[in-house]
């Protein structure tokens, strides 16, 4: 609406009430207290206000809000997993994106696109096939593609045989999408700030107090908050935070890089991923190449970029799509990823009775963020996890019941 | 380009390197299963200094190295044998307690 833009510029400054206001001071106890002002905490405070009435809630973000991995990665939404556990859950989550933009009353800019994710050898072409099985066996649109069927539905795609790894087939997912990351994030921090919810950001959380394997309080940078049940959300410092509240977790912190072309007209539709070249990539609405890669080969908690990372992913990425040998890398970065062995997250409930958790996001972590929410929202309310997040529970470790999503979750974002 | 110093093979490019995990003390065969889904599963996951083990694959040579994972730097690094011969002697309870015996000749 250029027109209201206009009109509101002309009204000057204080025109346009502001998305968000910033609290006055902590008060000395909530009902439940989130740690991490990201998209996964902020749609958990949103639902507990809006299904369970639970809106005397304070979410704690140590930078800017939805600063961290929610600015960082690569706004795929999805639900073609492999096991049965997994695509439930992210399909849940993907039906709750595409009606998201009413639900909140805020553009989230969904974008269904279609994704392909190309098998370049037999075995890769087989869990295509598994993958495409089990999802349609769940009602998610899935199927395998020829090469032939690969060049209508992306025709950008180099099909030539001519390459260091020929592409066999595709897992064909219509639905896969892209969101604008941060809209995610803002919407449903407006909304749930309208209902009550606090939202305090440059609150770093530096403590918490447990007694009789109950947490009390916690503390932060601004002061002591004496609280009723905790919800932890926050990728890439999880086993940092829950050490405070003496729980080891089954994660490794390992960064996850990412770049973007300069900007060029829209003419890649398609979100297309490779296993096999470790190497995924889409056009934003903005028109740069969203590309990453594969998560790095060692943990650590940094956010730096490597020259490893571009030549090793580009390399491949020029075997994909030639053509774009001309562009230039506009912009770079990293977030810091919360790798689990089973490449599926933790959540639910941890030793500590009122303490709950919301962890190993790994790679895969956006497109879950609204079923993340409202999952995380009613066990946080009931105290009981829901159904749909059981097996994901942090006990699964030493049941030996993980969920095996690496043919699904790595690369593929 | 980040290099980790080998002690055979000298200053090499980190991309020969594969990464082993966290030097730590292996629960007994016949101990808990639980003790063993702790020991193969959780991680301590530290932020700070760590002792690591590092492959260098070109030539199958195995190194423990002392590695910061806040600033991805390298600290010292020993022969896998030499490190944990060393911890051995020095009886530690744990082998990150054998380090400060190591001399300086095993030094990166």
């Amino acid at each position: 609406m250029p027109l209201q833009l206009l009109l509101d510029r002309l009204r000057g400054p204080g025109a346009v009430a502001p998305h968000f206001v910033g609290p006055p001071d902590l008060k000395p106890s909530y009902d439940v207290v989130i740690i991490g002002g990201g998209g996964h905490g902020l749609a958990a405070a949103y639902y507990l206000a809006r299904e369970h009435g639970v809106t005397n809630v304070a979410v704690l973000e140590k930078g800017f809000l939805a600063g961290g991995n929610t600015a960082r990665n690569t706004t795929i939404v999805r639900s073609n997993y492999l096991t049965p556990d997994g695509v439930r859950f992210y399909e849940a989550s993907r039906r709750l994106f595409s009606e998201l933009s009413h639900e909140l009353d805020f553009n989230i800019m969904y974008s269904e696109r279609g994704h392909l994710t190309l098998a370049h050898t037999d075995a890769s072409l087989a869990t295509a096939r598994w993958r495409a099985e089990v999802n349609k066996h769940l009602g998610v649109d899935s199927e395998v593609v020829t090469p032939e069927e690969i060049a209508r539905i992306c025709p950008q795609i180099n099909l030539s045989r001519n390459v260091r790894y020929p592409i066999l087939g595709a897992l064909h997912h219509p639905p896969g999408a892209t969101a604008r990351h941060d809209a995610v994030a803002w919407g449903y921090a407006r909304r749930a700030q309208q209902m009550g919810v606090e939202i305090h950001t440059h609150t770093e959380v530096t403590g918490i107090e447990t007694e009789g394997g109950r947490v009390t309080a916690v503390q932060t940078n601004r002061g002591r908050i004496v609280c009723g049940r905790v919800l932890q959300a926050v990728s890439g410092m999880s086993s940092v935070v829950a050490g405070m509240a003496g729980i080891r977790l089954p994660i490794r912190t390992i960064p996850l890089q990412a770049c973007v072309t300069e900007p060029v007209k829209p003419f890649l539709d398609t979100i297309v991923v490779s296993g096999s070249l470790h190497v995924y990539v889409s056009q934003s609405a903005r028109g740069e190449l969203v590309m990453g890669g594969a998560s790095d080969p060692y943990p650590l908690y940094s956010t730096r970029s490597t020259q490893e990372f571009k030549t090793g992913m580009l390399g491949h990425m020029l075997e994909l799509l030639p053509f774009i040998g001309d562009m230039r890398i506009l912009r770079q970065w990293a977030g810091m990823s919360d790798m689990t062995p089973d490449f599926s997250p933790v959540m639910g409930k941890t030793p500590v009775e009122n303490y709950f958790i919301d962890a190993g996001w790994g790679t895969w972590g956006f497109k879950a963020t609204p079923i993340s929410g409202k999952t995380m929202a009613e066990t946080v309310a009931t105290g009981t996890p829901v159904d749909l997040i059981k097996p994901f529970a942090l006990e699964r470790f030493e049941t030996f019941n993980q969920v095996g999503e690496r043919g699904a979750a790595s690369v593929g974002h | 380009m980040k290099t980790l110093c080998c002690p055979v093979n000298g200053p090499r490019d980190i991309g020969e390197f594969a990464y082993g995990g966290v030097v730590a003390e292996s629960p007994a065969e016949d101990a808990d299963t639980l003790v063993w889904a702790n020991f193969v599963f959780m991680q301590d996951n530290v932020m700070g200094e760590v002792i690591e083990w590092w492959l260098h694959t070109p030539s199958g040579v195995w190194l423990i190295a002392e590695r910061n994972t806040r600033t991805d730097t390298f600290g010292r690094v020993w022969l896998a044998a030499d490190y944990l011969r060393e911890a051995r002697q020095a009886n530690a309870p744990d082998a990150a307690a054998g380090l400060s015996t190591l001399g300086p000749e095993v030094q990166s």
